[in-house]
């Protein structure tokens, strides 16, 4: 009975311990491509901030790559910084568009 | 005679370059006003001031019902307190403008030749604080300045707005105003004057688009619904969102230069704050 309790108390943090490495290896790392990738929409969009030529759907898409990226899923940090990289590109061309019509 | 000939061509062909020749201030309001009246001559210069309810008898209708008794009085009432609470040295807001405070807001924004530019009604009240050794309200924070302002306007209702743009800063400061009402932000791709000069009387989200004209004179507002306090440049804040832009600062000199230029469109209209709005 007193060996079982002893057993139980050394193997309970261990088993846990092992758990949580098992769910930090979980995590995939992202890509070469997809780190440079979203490292390329940080700086454009903080480049359009700067330019007061952002979008709200460039945030959005950067705060989705982000997410994606804490979760390792290299396929939607492409897709979503490839996005806020566009847009971040696009709202700060538009401030050399033509003003409308006067 | 040749020469005299080339060199009067070359000066008629500069003409034609944008920018170089631009339309005044009075010239450009008058352009905006009339593009307004041609569309919708029925519609009296006077009733700019009704933006979106113009074209709708039944929505200027339930306006006029609520005006009768508007349930955001009780705010109202706070920014009187506020304005006519005491600093602590003893003196008061009226103390730091001309009349009183009465009959002035028609004035702002103007530009400061000393300070180099616009100062906003806002800008104006926050100097009074700073004057009398009190912190400064937060442009964007609509339980103090918005509060204070949607009482402090009304002391100046039916005053005509008279914005005057006198001088090389205050030109600058206009033309930047300029330029940010009529450049395209956001994803979106619109521009201010996208909705409310070239689109104004057409239904976008199920809303009457107003004209430019009058738009500045009736602020702060509160918006159906749970009646939220606007202050002018709040809601160039919500128009930037609405196109899917980042919005500028409250308070900075972006939105002050708009303010700037956009309230000198509804010059000769009478102010009224504090009114409701859908």
């Amino acid at each position: 009975m007193r060996f079982t309790s002893i057993l139980c108390a050394t193997a309970l943090p261990l088993c846990l311990a092992l758990a949580g490495t098992a769910r930090a290896d979980s995590v995939p790392a992202l890509s070469e491509e997809a780190a440079a990738v979203l490292q390329g929409a940080e700086t454009r969009v903080s480049q359009a901030r700067e330019q007061k030529a952002l979008w709200t759907s460039t945030e959005a898409a950067l705060h989705e790559a982000r997410e994606a990226a804490r979760k390792g899923d290299s396929a939607a940090v492409l897709k979503f910084a490839g996005q806020a990289n566009d847009q971040a590109f696009l709202g700060m061309a538009q401030l050399h568009y033509p003003v409308t019509g006067h | 005679m040749k020469r005299i000939c080339l060199v009067a061509s070359c000066l008629g062909a500069l003409l034609l370059v944008p920018g170089i020749v631009r339309a005044s201030p009075e010239s450009l309001r008058e352009k905006v006003v009339d593009a307004v009246a041609r569309k919708f001559p029925d519609v009296p210069f006077a009733n700019y001031v009704y933006g979106a309810l113009a074209f709708s008898p039944d929505a200027k209708g339930q306006y006029d019902a609520m005006m009768e008794f508007p349930p955001f009085e009780g705010e109202i009432e706070k920014g009187r307190k506020l304005w006519e609470t005491p600093f602590a040295n003893g003196r008061t807001y009226a103390d730091c403008l001309p009349g009183g405070g009465r009959q002035v807001a028609g004035n702002y924004p103007y530009f400061d030749d000393a300070r180099q530019k616009v100062v906003t009604f806002e800008m104006a009240l926050n100097d009074c604080r700073a004057a009398n050794g009190e912190a400064p309200y937060k442009h964007a924070d609509m339980g103090t300045m918005g509060l204070l302002t949607a009482y402090a306007r009304t002391l100046s209702d039916g005053m005509k707005m008279h914005i005057r743009v006198d001088g090389e800063g205050a030109e600058k400061a206009f033309r930047a105003g300029e330029r940010l009402f009529y450049q395209r932000r956001g994803q979106l791709n619109f521009s201010c004057a996208t909705c409310h000069v070239d689109n104004v009387g057409n239904i976008l989200r199920t809303e009457y688009l107003s004209m430019a004209p009058g738009q500045a004179v009736h602020w702060p507002a509160f918006r159906g619904g749970d009646y939220t306090l606007f202050t002018l440049q709040r809601r160039y804040s919500v128009c930037n969102q609405l196109v899917r832009s980042v919005p500028l600062e409250i308070g900075g000199e972006d939105y002050n230069n708009l303010e700037y230029f956009h309230s000198y469109l509804s010059n000769g209209l009478p102010l009224q704050a504090s009114v409701f709005r859908k």
